[in-house]
């Protein structure tokens, strides 16, 4: 994606989206985590 | 999620010493930080990676015996004990599969294989035990080679890049299992799913076998994600485990995308040496698929799943697209998608009875 974003864009408007979009996963992470009560391990895993 | 935190937490001092340390003590910290681990999740799994570990090092490189008879014993031991902890899994519901079994067992497998090859020429039991101690793949794969392990660590220097790339790897893997696994597929999906009216049965027989795949698939790669991004944390390029298998447009490109270090040590192990001793590749598969099925667990459930996984590799190499359309190729992922998901119905209830009823549903013979 990175890759992708530099070819296309300026750099400083490249490194502004990915992290930007660093930033909505962390904040979409955090709001999953409390939002959602963790799940066990599940067998297909092999645990 | 519980488990992982632990092994982030276990992670970062083993980051820290790993390049703050001399070289030479790196390789012991890493060591004596996963057996911590390892010995405060699970005791037992403990022992067992221990008595492997000094056991298979000391047969097959201080031992006298013939070569064949080490090899032997070896993998005799190996496959009986991964053997017996399915077994009795099957068998006990109270029996838990000793931490990371699945996967050092056949590390060590493989590390015996190699030997017999000869290609084994490092015979230092500190990077033998720092292969098997290593705690980011230790709990759930992927199932990475000893002489990438070696290799890595021979060329193991300070790199930023590794760290940026490491960061990356866990962010997905982590977003993978919270935000795809946990929030849309379980909390938000299952939920939606279980609100479908009964009068919509196939509906909701199919979506709830569409969200059960996608969701094993979302965590494991996520966690396998995460194994990766923390081993480059340390310094180590682990091989990938998934390659975006849903986008294969047949069954054989899935299982080449699809647990890939799983699948790889079975092609090299299982399928090669089949295919090429009784010339006949369809028995490869089969057995390769039927192995790999009962690696998740030995039961009648999983063997069905490993046969209708081969059948489907031998399909699809029937059908195999002469021409690479764009039509052709969705027609052939939605295939994959629908084929894995039906197949997987098998092993997603615990008894064989529930499995039926939903195939009933499915396929409208209620």
């Amino acid at each position: 994606m990175y890759r992708f974003l530099i070819a296309h864009f300026p750099n400083r408007i490249a490194n502004i989206i990915i992290a930007l979009w660093y930033l909505f996963l962390l904040i979409l992470n955090l709001y999953s985590s409390i939002s959602v009560e963790p799940q066990g391990a599940f067998r297909y895993v092999g645990w | 999620m519980e488990l992982l935190l632990e092994v982030f937490l276990f992670s970062i001092p083993l980051i820290i010493l790993s390049w703050a340390l001399p070289k030479r003590f790196v390789l012991l910290s890493q060591i004596i930080i996963t057996g911590a681990f390892i010995l405060y999740k699970s005791p037992i799994s403990f022992l067992i990676l221990t008595f492997i570990s000094f056991g298979n090092f000391y047969l097959l490189h201080k031992s006298n015996l013939k070569n064949s008879i080490k090899i032997g014993i070896s993998l005799v031991v190996l496959i009986l004990l991964i053997a017996s902890a399915k077994l009795l899994f099957s068998i006990h519901d109270h029996w838990i599969i000793p931490l990371g079994m699945s996967y050092y067992i056949f590390r060590n497998i493989h590390y015996t294989i190699e030997y017999y090859k000869g290609k084994i020429l490092n015979e230092s039991i500190l990077f033998y035990l720092a292969y098997n101690f290593f705690l980011p793949v230790l709990i759930i794969g992927p199932i990475n080679r000893y002489h990438e392990f070696v290799k890595d660590w021979q060329r193991r220097r300070f790199n930023s890049e590794y760290f940026s790339a490491g960061l990356q790897r866990i962010l997905y893997g982590v977003s993978k299992v919270m935000i795809v696994g946990n929030y849309l597929l379980t909390a938000k999906g299952a939920v939606f799913i279980s609100d479908i009216d009964d009068s919509h049965a196939w509906l909701k027989a199919y979506l709830e076998t569409i969200e059960s795949v996608l969701n094993a698939y979302f965590q494991f790669a996520g966690y396998s994600d995460i194994a990766i991004g923390i081993s480059l944390f340390l310094g180590y390029r682990i091989m990938d485990n998934f390659n975006y298998p849903f986008l294969a447009s047949n069954m054989q490109e899935f299982w080449s995308k699809y647990h890939m270090s799983l699948s790889a040590f079975c092609r090299d192990y299982i399928y090669t040496p089949i295919a090429s001793f009784y010339r006949k590749p369809l028995l490869g598969i089969i057995a390769t698929m039927i192995i790999i099925g009962l690696w998740h667990e030995i039961s009648f459930s999983f063997l069905i799943w490993g046969a209708l996984q081969a059948i489907g590799i031998i399909l699809s190499s029937f059908f195999k697209a002469s021409s690479d359309s764009f039509i052709r190729k969705n027609l052939g992922r939605i295939f994959v998608l629908n084929y894995f998901s039906l197949s997987s119905v098998v092993i997603h209830y615990d008894e064989l009875a529930q499995a039926l009823h939903v195939y009933k549903v499915l396929f409208f013979l209620n």
